[in-house]
């Protein structure tokens, strides 16, 4: 299958109009269409290593961005999010588009896709070794799991950790949603990263996303088996903090993360306490990214 | 000993439809009927266990296991029970 980046930008632009581009990301399927430019330029630019169609074709999931009601159209640019027809999020500027795209679709994963037991985590792997980052928004998971996809580690998700019924981590490498300082941040860290546009003024301040590594999306179909699971959470000027944490405790700290675990019962609840008893868990607390990231490898290399 | 048998000789059973996973800290269960996950350590872990088999076996053991022939592990054990009732993981029969 071609990638995005193999067909001209009016080409891409003709099929998401149409409704005939087809996106691979990981295992998801996807039909995207809309008549926003700004989102289909954004979708070139973050998704340009992906395989893709121009010519319609089986889907998973059926995604418009698009204006609302022809009269609002006139009032204020605004962008909606439409599943399969429905909207189940208020309008956004029109400039918010690709992040409201980013935003349902780790909605639509996690509302669909009970295949898998669903974690609120950054999920990233280094000599096979798969780690969870799991954290609610706010910890610097995002931040975390962008510096590790820079510096070697592979990407599996900015967002979601997909538990597959053999205990497997499925990736589902997506751009990583960085958002305020974290932006200046990695970008002064690496300055040969590039973010795609910036939306500011959203309800989290300034979103802009970082492309998931070209190699990561390249092992989108591989899945990584767990080993470790980090609960991390940046405090300024804070000394590095590594606590072990014990598997029933990890498992409780899990579920307040999880999307679908209430849904999976008996399932999600073997799923889960099989995934605490093969990783071992543990409490980072950082200020530095370049700590967080030795003692990370320190841990792949004694544990992984 | 026998004194000491009498006070927590209450009918109790463990909720039906509880399923229970090891971990560090004790057990994992989770109630199918309910969907709640709780954690129990060590000890309220062998009260569940002890109170899935027969109700004679389940005195002894419950007595055997968690060492209950000592008036303050006496109160101990009926703030254990307490507190497994109070989760429904056990239940008065």
């Amino acid at each position: 299958m071609l990638s995005l980046a193999n067909f001209t930008a009016s080409e891409i632009r003709s099929a998401v109009r149409l409704g005939d581009l087809r996106l691979r990301i990981g295992h998801f399927t996807l039909k995207i269409s809309s008549i926003l430019p700004e989102f289909e330029s954004a979708l070139r630019q973050l998704y340009a290593h992906y395989p893709a169609s121009i010519k319609g074709g089986a889907y998973d999931y059926d995604i418009d961005i698009s204006p609302p009601a022809f009269m609002r159209r006139w009032i204020r640019r605004n962008a909606l999010f439409h599943l399969s027809g429905d909207a189940p999020f208020l309008p956004m500027e029109a400039g918010h588009a690709h992040a409201l795209f980013e935003w349902g679709l780790n909605w639509t994963i996690g509302s669909y896709a009970h295949n898998f037991l669903i974690l609120h985590s950054a999920v990233v792997e280094l000599n096979g070794c798969g780690t969870l980052l799991a954290a609610s928004s706010g910890s610097g998971k995002s931040t975390l799991a962008a510096e590790l996809s820079l510096q070697g580690w592979r990407l599996l998700s900015d967002e979601l950790a997909l538990i597959d019924k053999d205990l497997r981590l499925v990736p589902c490498a997506r751009p990583v949603s960085l958002k305020n300082q974290s932006i200046e941040l990695i970008k002064t860290r690496h300055p040969e990263a590039v973010l795609g546009p910036p939306a500011r003024d959203t309800h989290k301040g300034t979103i802009a996303h970082l492309p998931a590594p070209q190699s990561s999306v390249a092992r989108n179909l591989e899945t990584a088996i767990p080993r470790l699971i980090i609960f991390p959470k940046w405090v300024a000027d804070a000394p590095l903090r590594l606590e072990a944490v014990g598997s029933g405790q990890a498992a409780l700290r899990l579920i307040d993360q999880s999307f679908n675990y209430p849904i999976l019962g008996r399932q999600g609840f073997e799923r889960l306490a099989d995934l605490v008893e093969s990783a071992e868990a543990w409490e980072l607390e950082y200020s530095s990214l370049d700590e967080a990231r030795n003692t990370l490898e320190q841990l792949v290399n004694e544990h992984g | 000993m026998a004194n000491s048998l009498s006070q927590p000789d209450r009918l109790l059973q463990a909720a039906a439809g509880l399923i229970l996973r090891e971990c560090d800290e004790g057990v994992l269960v989770f109630d199918e009927k309910t969907g709640k996950t709780s954690l129990l350590n060590h000890q309220g872990a062998l009260v569940l266990r002890a109170l899935n088999t027969e109700r004679s076996v389940a005195q002894a053991a419950l007595r055997l296991a968690s060492g209950m022939d000592k008036n303050s592990d006496d109160q101990a054990f009926q703030v254990l029970i307490s507190s497994l009732e109070n989760s429904g993981l056990v239940v008065p029969c």
